[in-house]
């Protein structure tokens, strides 16, 4: 295919702004997919994404489209995946486009995500074609819709066809503009081969399927090829596009958008953003803008049953084959035995991958409080990096602890910008600016320790905006802080997974705090235990959980040997679902109780 | 053969708000065609005698003099060994069924008083006021019958230690030979579980406990079961059947029997049990089931288990067999073994659940 009839895009909007509806349709009015196998929203592949009405996993769809100028065209449709967590994945998905169709609510008008995704697109110089959906809805505002794209945004909104993607209405005016304002791709076919990975997948029987754009040049089964980031080469067993199922070919051209095999054994070694190039006749530079890609958040995953170790093992193990931002390695805790030190992305891809684990492979997992990584700088000028608040070396060793700061943008209602400013406060945040966007809604920048947005500011945003308020942030750097690790003594032993690293202004409040909880949590035992809160063998606060005295059944006749029984087995599960340390047994919700901290 | 037969009863005039017993309110009609049911059932039994059979309910004085001859009629094909128990409440007493109940052979009775308290016997739904309990022993004592029992119950909301002391102290003034005492269960489905109502504190419920356990031996009712007291030789013969977990026969509405080592229990529907479908479920038991249950019977009574009977009984060496938690159990102060018998301590009786649990732990 001539390249001036290839047209690639994305399509950027907010959670629940109908990019995936508008995908499907896309597909069906296209011709793609019979309307009679549709499954709702397509690109989604995983069932969890569906339920929660989020994309994870990068896809790319091919198509032909034929325009009312009489030609056929076609488009290559790469999905974005729709979270912050997942910045850096957008952004490379993006790179491989030439433009983005950027969906926005007309009910609910831009948001910090729209904002943060259409600035993404920017930077990767795509042409940006607005369209505002939802417009069968009565609560639908188009014109607000239109005056906020151009007012926030700063694009012209002018010629934004309205749409409705889940009626169909508009599509066709979305499909014409795609190749009329959208450039197509202009490589140089004849130049060294430069194909961008934006996303990679394992299959069992072929290995990594890759999905890349060729940038440059281009690529045909047989040739061999490099991964630019570690030398690694590979010869193409396949290749083909997907529409979307896998079509093969035998070779994709220079603008086309497609999927590669080459008998590569681990998602691990595909690095999205890395360039692949051919061996024989590399090019001179890689495609800027790759990076390789850092846990922000990490926790420590635990079986329930010391004897399913194993098998969250392979569990792990499999997922990492489809999700090369999964990091993990085993950890012992005195306290929950073994288990594995988990790295995610952010916290959505952390709660994702527990639930796959529990969903998927029926496991029953204790997950420790997630941590942020520290850089602890030692008295001896040595940099220790601290993912888990349970290895951190002791005081006198330590000069000084930095911690990982973000820059936080959230758009909301002006009406809310007190409780947001005071919850931004709370977490120890740094003001930045405040944007008065129109009339109404504000964009507030704060920095802020990226350890407070993991604990609970999210829920908190949330519940003091009424549900108003969007957030997005991006890592900035560390800093120093006034950070100690807070162990929690149990009967006066520390349990170490629920040591949490706390800033000393703070220390004192979650340390009554956490007390607090765990007396509600564990359960009376048969002697008084103390719960007690230290920072620096100082304890800073203390609760004491008082003895039951009395566990006998009142009445057990011939009729209740069943009932009475059960009963008894009741309290055995109990007894099982709890961690002994030392002579205390404690339930697995304590683990997390370091987690929700409401001050109720 | 099974040592002891139990026939229910479940109508009553008034629900009481913390029954989840098989009950329903008293119809003549409805209870006449129950009794010609349990005529059915009767039929079914294949031994003419029981060392004890005990008759209780729901209600069963709520029944009419004619219904009660009618019922003691069935019964009386068989011959009883030593005790007959028949359930009482107050309210629901008159001077003519006492007779009729001597005259039946009935040679004990089980009254249900709860609490002396007329607020708390509001609140949990109970229709008998103080007189009708003195009434009731007017007509016993008439009619000749002197082995009473009587059930108690403490641990209501907002019960404190010192309303509990004055029943114990009504109690034992009553001229009784027995008493059971039981803690307070909410269960869901009944008025209470659905009220929300709570039991007193934690800490209280101990403390009364630990009240009756120390008091009613002072006026002398010794402790021979985790929740009964009795008078030097007046111990309930046929509940030990049941902490010695030796076989029983349960015929009625929602009746349990452990007969040849099956555990079953009838149907709490009225309408199946009237169209003759009386059996819900039988559980076989398996020699590891038997041996766990007839601990968790035998260790309710004070004196323990006696260790030759039960390994005899159950082909195992107990000490043997259940060696972890035995040795944990003792080491912890909560089991006894001695002369022969394996007991609760005084300390394990509060904690009696977590000793079966450890028992059921290690299998």
């Amino acid at each position: 295919m001539e390249q001036k009839y290839i047209r690639n895009f994305s399509i950027i909007a907010h959670i629940d702004h109908g990019k995936s509806t508008l995908a499907d349709r896309i597909l069906e009015q296209t011709n793609t997919v019979q309307q009679r196998d549709m499954v709702s929203q397509i690109l989604d592949d995983l069932d969890l994404e569906r339920e929660r009405g989020i994309t994870i996993k990068l896809n790319a769809v091919s198509l032909n489209y034929t325009s009312d100028d009489g030609n056929t065209y076609l488009f290559h449709l790469i999905d974005t995946p729709g979270h912050v967590d997942f910045t850096y994945e957008v952004s490379r998905s993006l790179a491989a486009c030439e433009g983005a169709v950027l969906v926005v609510d007309a009910t609910q008008g831009v948001e910090a995500q729209t904002l943060a995704n259409v600035y993404l697109a920017i930077d990767n110089d795509l042409t940006v074609l607005p369209v505002i959906n939802k417009i069968d809805l009565p609560s639908a505002m188009p014109e607000m819709a239109r005056h906020e794209i151009e007012h926030d945004i700063g694009l012209d909104a002018s010629n934004a066809p309205l749409i409705s993607a889940k009626l169909g209405t508009g599509v066709h005016q979305v499909l014409e503009d795609i190749v009329k304002y959208i450039p197509a791709p202009n490589g140089d076919p004849e130049a060294p081969l430069q194909a961008l990975i934006f996303d990679s997948y394992y299959d069992s029987y072929r290995g990594v399927i890759v999905a890349v754009r060729i940038k440059n040049g281009e690529i045909k089964v047989g040739d061999n090829i490099t991964l630019m980031s570690n030398g690694q080469s590979y010869q193409v067993t396949e290749l083909g596009i997907r529409s979307p199922k896998e079509i093969n070919k035998n070779k994709l051209e220079c603008g086309e958008v497609g999927w590669i095999a080459a008998s590569i054994k681990s998602v691990k070694d595909v690095r999205v953003g890395d360039t692949i190039t051919l061996t024989e006749r590399p090019c001179a530079e890689p495609l800027p803008g790759y990076r390789q890609l850092q846990s922000m958040v990490y926790c420590g995953l635990y079986p329930t049953d010391n004897a399913r170790y194993n098998d969250l093992r392979d569990a792990l193990e499999k997922l990492q084959l489809n999700d090369a931002s999964l990091k993990f390695e085993a950890e012992t805790s005195q306290a929950l035995g073994f288990g594995f030190r988990c790295g995610f992305l952010g916290l959505l891809h952390m709660d994702v991958v527990q639930e796959r684990l529990e969903r998927e492979y029926n496991l029953d997992l204790i997950a420790t409080a997630p941590s942020v990584v520290y850089e602890v700088h030692l008295q001896n000028g040595d940099v220790q990096l601290i993912d888990n608040p349970a290895v951190l070396p002791s005081n006198q060793m330590i000069d000084y602890i930095a911690e990982p700061y973000v820059k936080a943008s959230i758009m909301a209602p002006k009406d809310y910008i007190g409780p947001i400013m005071e919850l931004c406060q709370n977490k120890r945040g740094i003001y930045q600016d405040i944007i008065y966007m129109d009339d109404s809604r504000v964009f507030i920048v704060y920095e802020l320790p990226l350890s407070e947005i993991v604990f609970d500011f999210f829920d908190k945003l949330k519940s003091c905006t009424k549900g108003y308020a969007s957030l997005d942030y991006e890592l900035i750097g560390y800093r120093k802080s006034e950070l100690a690790r807070m162990d929690i003594l149990i009967n006066g032993e520390p349990v170490d997974a629920l040591a949490c690293i706390v800033h000393s202004k703070f220390a004192y409040q979650r340390g009554s705090t956490i007390t607090r909880k765990l007396k509600e949590i564990i359960p009376k035992q048969q002697f008084e235990i103390p719960v007690q809160a230290a920072v620096s063998g100082k304890v800073i606060a203390r609760t004491n959980i008082k003895a039951y005295r009395k566990n006998v059944l009142a009445k057990c006749y011939g009729g209740d040997v069943s009932r009475k029984k059960k009963l008894l087995e009741k309290q055995k599960e109990g007894k099982k679902r709890m961690k002994a340390v030392g002579s205390v047994e404690i339930p697995q919700e304590a683990f997390m109780a370091v987690l929700s901290m409401d001050e109720d | 053969m099974a040592d002891s037969l139990y026939v229910h009863v479940p109508f009553c005039r008034h629900l009481c708000y913390y029954c989840d017993f098989a009950k329903r309110i008293y119809n003549e009609e409805l209870a006449d065609q129950y009794l010609d049911q349990l005529e059915n059932e009767i039929s079914r039994i294949r031994q003419d005698h029981f060392d004890t059979v005990y008759i209780g309910g729901g209600t069963p004085s709520a029944l009419t003099c004619r219904q009660l001859e009618k019922l003691f009629r069935m019964l009386s094909r068989f011959t009883v060994g030593s005790e007959f128990t028949f359930e009482i409440n107050p309210e629901t007493m008159t001077l003519e069924k006492a007779l009729l109940l001597k005259k039946s052979g009935v040679n004990r009775v089980s009254i249900g008083i709860q609490t002396f308290d007329e607020v708390i016997l509001k609140e949990i739904g109970r229709t008998h006021v103080l007189k009708d309990v003195d009434n009731t022993f007017r007509y016993l004592k008439e009619a000749g019958i002197e082995n009473i029992s009587i059930d108690l119950m403490y641990g209501f909301e907002n019960q404190t230690v010192n309303q509990l002391q004055c029943d114990i102290e009504k109690a034992v003034k009553l001229d009784i030979k027995h008493i059971s005492i039981y803690e307070l269960e909410i269960h869901e489905g009944t008025v209470l579980g659905h009220r929300g109502y709570r039991n007193c504190s934690d800490n209280d419920l101990y403390l009364m406990y630990r009240t009756v356990r120390y008091k009613l031996p002072c006026y002398g009712f010794q402790q021979y079961e985790i929740s009964n007291f009795a008078i030097d030789g007046y111990q309930s013969v046929h509940n030990k059947t049941y902490w010695h977990y030796n076989d029983y026969i349960g015929i009625g509405l929602g009746a349990a029997g452990k007969e040849n080592h099956v555990r079953y229990e009838n149907t709490h529907s009225m309408k199946e049990y009237l169209a003759g479908n009386w059996r819900k479920e039988e559980i076989r038991l398996g020699v590891e089931d038997e041996r766990f249950e007839t601990l968790m019977m035998g260790l309710r009574l004070l004196e323990g288990i006696d260790i030759e009977e039960y390994n005899e009984t159950l082909s195992c060496n107990i000490l043997e067999h259940y060696r972890e938690p035995i040795e944990k159990n003792i080491s912890n102060g909560r089991l006894i073994v001695d002369s022969g018998y394996l007991r609760l301590s005084d300390t394990g009786i509060y904690l009696m659940n977590d000793v079966l649990v450890d028992f059921m732990v290690w299998l």
